[in-house]
């Protein structure tokens, strides 16, 4: 797991999600469901998730842009465990 | 005016010209075709005129993506790959990959490319920046060396269709591959691309897409994602993809080798390809974009035989079934070695080994001698796949007879052979008829696509299902009471010939919408969720019976197509040897019998459920659909 970037809290929030990039298959589902929900359409290039994947190493980092919310929204959607919601850890049904 | 769930535009290629257009997608034909192979069928049958060698510049490759891809809908997002089949000389489709994605994205529902280039090229698609590209540096190359320079170059973010050696020389058992992991398709699919000196495709889409109604999709989106977890065998699915079935199949006796004539032991089967041996090969799942289920793979040897080795795998039950009994492998660890070569070569697994293990039976039987393979005895081992890989991708000695599978044997051999093969149009089935004869079995006979019958591939492929269950299923899939009345009458439980019509309809219309036909996903959706679904992306309201004759549309021109290709009644047949030999399990002999086993099946019987499964498509006695049926699919125009 690394560690993650904002410790800040954003809107008297902790940042929801716990990243594991290295259980990350690079299959997008996260950028695309960001980019509907914020921006009203299907594009992982306007997603506040960054995803990048090299092919070759088979390895993904990930991130967020400065513009993220923190809502947790791409992480429900992970079906890979790379991005488990915190909340979903506590109550015994996060990570695959 | 802007289309909601399509990009609204048609790329076409010409490599002999380098012309390259972009045509408004017609709305009148989206609601006609709809997407994918519907839309293929359309273009294909506009692109491709009768008779045309499918190794010519006449043929078209063509890719459609459909409304459902790139929006959020869980395993509606394949690409459909369409041309003409070098193997069958007919229509040749495969629903693989997520290459129609990043096409979507970037501006195009469907692609089509015809002609030949002069030299080796490759294209490339970056939003409204199309561009042919000299592939004189790729040509050659392996497909996972040539595919991993593109993304090198290019970045990882794009999808590429790259063909391997096997296609640069035109074999008629040649695979394209996009991501080298997802093919294009069996009986072909790497020649077309070949015969054009295409190397490859490098498509990224930026432009992201729109639905017309976005709220409510995304919480239809929501319910269907909370009932996939629930699928009480997601978590093996996820963990074994296809391998889930090997086990299953070992048992039923549906592992043949020896030509189909036998199964292969099944303790063998276990102890050499059971699960537990796989997954001590298996090292993570590979999805394709926006894919939660991720049942592709990548084989990893830790230990033993070519140690070391990672390769990537797509159907893995076919790849282990393939080259592991057939060819008495000893393990995962050969089937792996088999496969990569397979793959980096450009060869379809399914198409070389069944061309190879006929050979081997004329062998064994004394048809042919070792100077007719090059002064080989074929051995059922190891060393004789890899050295018939290399030299059928390399059309080196016999190797260039099986480079063209059983159309290049009988040609070489002699065309009597054909009632000897195991082949119906060319190509290989999956599955041997005389274990359980289900509606995957009849749609080897009556598939327009050829032997590999994925349309026709329903419940019935698991034996012994009660006629209540399959009723139950049929109305799932928009089956009427008229209809099943008819499917259910026979006194044999059900009319497999009746029940293939509409199976092979309800998988035309998945497939038009993109959607996987892996159990865990596709039984997510039915007729009504499809329907409303396609609302809530278009904002077109086609209805339930709309989206259905879309399907019967397609299939019914890709039909019109075949026989525009030279296709008759003579072609829709089962293979000959399936009706007049016994098929040995565990020692025990099988014959050709209906689903329920109350009776032995004759080539009458065949010919009767012929008739009835034309009669059920509205078609005449020799496969030629009706003025009638043409008109209620509004195909007269044709």
């Amino acid at each position: 797991m690394i560690a993650n970037k904002k410790k800040v809290k954003r809107e008297g929030k902790e940042f929801p999600i716990l990243v594991y990039p290295e259980k990350c298959t690079g299959c997008r589902t996260c950028q695309v469901r960001c980019s509907i929900r914020y921006l009203g359409e299907f594009n992982p290039f306007r997603s506040y998730v960054i995803v990048a994947r090299d092919h070759g190493k088979r390895t993904t980092a990930l991130d967020f842009t400065d513009d993220c919310t923190w809502c947790g929204y791409c992480a429900r959607f992970c079906a890979y465990g790379a991005l488990v919601l915190k909340k979903s850890v506590k109550s015994g049904k996060g990570g695959r | 005016m802007a289309m909601f769930g399509y990009a609204g535009q048609i790329l076409r290629i010409d490599l002999s010209t380098g012309e390259i257009k972009k045509e408004a997608l017609n709305p009148e034909m989206a609601n006609k075709f709809v997407g994918g192979i519907g839309m293929s069928a359309k273009l294909l049958y506009d692109a491709v005129k009768p008779n045309t060698d499918a190794l010519s510049p006449g043929n078209a490759l063509i890719a459609s993506s459909t409304p459902f891809s790139g929006t959020v809908l869980i395993g509606a997002n394949k690409t459909d790959w369409t041309s003409k089949s070098p193997l069958s000389g007919l229509a040749q489709t495969a629903s693989s990959g997520d290459f129609g994605t990043n096409l979507k994205w970037a501006g195009y529902d469907a692609m089509v490319i015809t002609g030949k280039a002069e030299k080796p090229v490759y294209i490339t698609i970056f939003d409204d920046e199309v561009r042919i590209n000299d592939a004189s540096h790729l040509w050659g190359k392996d497909l996972y060396e040539a595919t991993d320079e593109l993304w090198d170059q290019y970045g990882d973010n794009c999808t590429i269709l790259c063909t391997g050696p096997a296609g640069e020389k035109m074999a008629r058992i040649s695979m394209a591959y996009t991501n080298k992991i997802a093919s294009a398709g069996r009986k072909g699919s790497g020649a077309v691309p070949g015969s054009k000196n295409l190397k490859a495709i490098v498509a990224k889409g930026t432009k992201g897409l729109k639905a017309a109604h976005t709220k409510e999709l995304l919480k239809k989106a929501d319910e269907i994602y909370d009932r996939y977890q629930q699928d009480p065998l997601l978590k093996q699915w996820m963990q074994l993809g296809t391998t889930i079935a090997i086990e299953q199949y070992g048992k039923e006796g549906k592992a043949a080798w020896k030509n189909w004539r036998e199964s292969y032991p099944v303790d063998k089967h276990l102890s050499r390809f059971g699960v537990q041996e796989f997954l001590k090969v298996r090292e993570i799942s590979i999805p394709c974009m926006l894919c939660p289920l991720g049942c592709k793979l990548l084989y990893n040897l830790r230990e033993g035989e070519f140690a070391g080795l990672e390769t990537l795998q797509s159907c893995n039950v076919g790849a282990v079934l393939g080259y592991g009994p057939k060819f008495d492998l000893v393990g995962y660890n050969q089937v792996a070695k088999c496969h990569d070569t397979a793959n980096r070569l450009g060869l379809d697994t399914v198409e070389f080994t069944a061309a190879l293990d006929f050979v081997m039976e004329l062998q064994e039987r004394g048809t042919i001698d070792e100077k007719v393979t090059d002064g080989l005895k074929l051995e059922r081992n190891l060393d004789t796949v890899l050295t018939w890989l290399h030299k059928a991708a390399n059309r080196e000695g016999f190797g260039n007879v099986l480079a063209d599978g059983y159309p290049g044997i009988f040609a070489a051999l002699g065309q009597e052979l054909r009632k000897d093969a195991i082949q119906r149009k060319g190509g290989s089935p999956d599955f041997d008829a005389r274990g359980v004869f289900g509606t995957e079995i009849f749609g080897i006979a009556v598939g327009v696509t050829g032997a590999h019958a994925n349309f026709a591939l329903g419940p019935t492929v698991i034996g012994g299902r009660e006629p209540a269950w399959l009723r139950r299923y049929c109305q799932r899939i928009g089956i009427s009471e008229e209809e099943l009345d008819r499917v259910f009458s026979d006194p044999s439980g059900f009319n497999v010939a009746r029940l293939t019509r509409y199976v092979e309809r309800w998988n035309f219309l998945l497939d038009i919408m993109g959607i996987c036909s892996r159990p865990p996903l596709a039984r997510l959706y039915n007729l009504e969720l499809i329907t409303e679904l396609y609302n809530l992306v278009t904002g077109v309201d086609l209805g339930s019976a709309g989206l259905l004759s879309a399907a019967d549309r397609g299939l019914t021109l890709l039909k019109l197509f075949d026989i525009s290709q030279g296709a008759t009644r003579e072609d829709d047949y089962l293979p000959e040897r399936w009706l007049t030999e016994p098929f040995l399990v565990a020692g025990k002999e099988v014959w050709l019998h209906d689903y329920y086993n109350t009776k032995r099946l004759t080539k009458e019987d065949i010919e009767i459920l012929l008739d009835d499964y034309y009669e059920e498509r509205g078609w005449d006695n020799d496969g030629v659909p009706m003025k009638k049926t043409l008109t209620e699919l509004e195909l007269t125009s044709l």
